[in-house]
């Protein structure tokens, strides 16, 4: 016999409509992206004039008021985020260092048939990208056969970038 | 597997847990336990090869717990409005316990006092370990039987359980479990955790009083009876527990308000 005994926030589950089945691989995420780091849970929501102003600022779709994000013990911020694929929820998560710029990006579920989004070299393309300098255009490649994926992940790490800018990181001189 | 082996067997997994069931029932007026409860402390009752299986791993558990487990505390549960009262029995001897339970050979069993035997939990944590045992999977088929919270997982890969422990809303207990069995309990009311003074489901066996009224337990065991069992000694004895569960091979995942989740047992590292 074998067991492990786990604690999952609700809020995880309720909200990113994430299974159980499918945090473990939030765990994963986490550690794949803040490697032996500890992640404390910092989630808030953000009201309709500040839903306004990521929408000014970022340009795209804001899908959910409440924002997942965790404090890295290690230094930085992994926010757990979900954007429309074509048939499905894509549920990927953004680590951000202390500077404001990403570190990488983990994608956690995925249809089969839409799962080249899971690819290193894609993924590598949103590494250093910082509040403005992610272009939705023509910064990121895309991959025949899931452009809906890809434009939606885009858009949604611009919209986590200006998210944090905004409301999470600290004030800056 | 082919599918129609497949359903065969499971459809003789449910007979089996719908026979143990109407075995030991403490309402049914054909059950095993009925007849005992009405008749054994006269003369001996002879009763089905579960029925005596279970009692034997009751009385063992109730030797083992010095009483702590006790299945005679049927009057007891009767009192606190737990159960119903049955028809027509003699009422029990209130000092009655576990050793005035006597199995005799020929699956025969008497009483020396009168008394009312329960087997609530264990019965179908029993009904759940036969089901396995006539389901007679492969090694490589992935098999998972659950009555009601007592649930058995066989097979290669792990199962995910979400535990029923219903203590707020903040976290989600999961546990992921592979080839062993879970049995769950608590002391709560039946109107939940808020109203502590109503009738609570478990009794310590020596003091016949409610346990764990504040409390959840999920153990894991090898085999679902013994986890059920279990069940009741961990609320019954919380963290004093520990060492009956390293002995029994078995861990506790043990909740109340005051200490949060605490790990007993085997795996408490």
């Amino acid at each position: 016999m074998r067991f492990q005994f786990m604690l999952i926030p609700a809020a995880v589950i309720a909200s990113a409509g994430v299974q159980a089945e499918e945090y473990l691989t939030l765990e994963r995420a986490q550690q794949l992206l803040f490697p032996g780091a500890e992640f404390s849970q910092s989630f808030f929501s953000i009201n309709d004039q500040q839903k306004e102003e990521i929408i000014a600022e970022a340009g795209v779709t804001v899908w959910s008021r409440h924002i997942k994000v965790w404090k890295v013990s290690t230094g930085g911020w992994f926010y757990l985020d979900q954007v429309a694929g074509r048939d499905d929820w894509v549920s990927y998560a953004v680590g951000i260092d202390e500077s404001g710029a990403v570190t990488g990006i983990e994608v956690l579920v995925c249809l089969e048939r839409w799962n080249q989004v899971r690819h290193p070299e894609w993924r590598a393309q949103f590494v250093g990208k910082r509040r403005g300098t992610l272009d939705l255009h023509g910064d990121i490649q895309n991959i025949s056969g899931t452009s809906l994926s890809v434009a939606h992940i885009t858009e949604g790490v611009r919209r986590v970038l200006v998210t944090h800018g905004l409301f999470v990181a600290p004030a800056e001189s | 597997m082919s599918e129609d082996a497949a359903q065969n067997a499971i459809n003789a997994g449910f007979e089996t847990i719908e026979k143990i069931h109407k075995l030991m029932s403490f309402h049914e007026a054909e059950s095993d336990l009925t007849a005992l409860n009405t008749t054994a402390h006269q003369r001996p009752v002879s009763v089905h090869a579960y029925t005596y299986a279970v009692l034997e791993s009751a009385l063992a558990f109730a030797r083992d717990s010095k009483g702590v487990f006790d299945p005679t505390v049927g009057y007891d549960l009767v009192k606190a409005g737990v159960l119903p009262r049955p028809n027509s029995m003699q009422e029990p001897d209130t000092s009655a316990c576990w050793r005035d339970v006597e199995l005799l050979p020929e699956r025969y069993v008497r009483f020396h006092k009168p008394l009312w035997i329960d087997l609530g939990g264990i019965a179908k944590g029993f009904a759940v370990d036969k089901a396995v045992e006539s389901l007679a999977a492969p090694p490589e088929v992935q098999l998972c039987v659950n009555a009601g919270g007592d649930l058995r997982v066989s097979g290669p890969a792990a199962e995910l359980v979400r535990l029923d422990a219903r203590i707020g809303d903040a976290e989600i207990p999961v546990l992921k479990i592979e080839n062993g069995s879970i049995a769950s309990s608590s002391g709560y009311a039946r109107g939940g955790q808020a109203e502590p003074q109503q009738a609570a489901a478990h009794l310590h066996g020596v003091r016949r009083t409610a346990v764990g009224e504040r409390s959840f337990v999920s153990v894991l065991a090898e085999d679902c009876l013994s986890a059920d069992a279990l069940t009741k000694i961990v609320l019954a004895l919380g963290l004093q527990a520990d060492a009956f569960l390293w002995r029994c091979g078995a861990t506790a995942l043990l909740h109340n308000a005051r200490d949060g989740w605490r790990t007993l047992g085997l795996g408490n590292d």
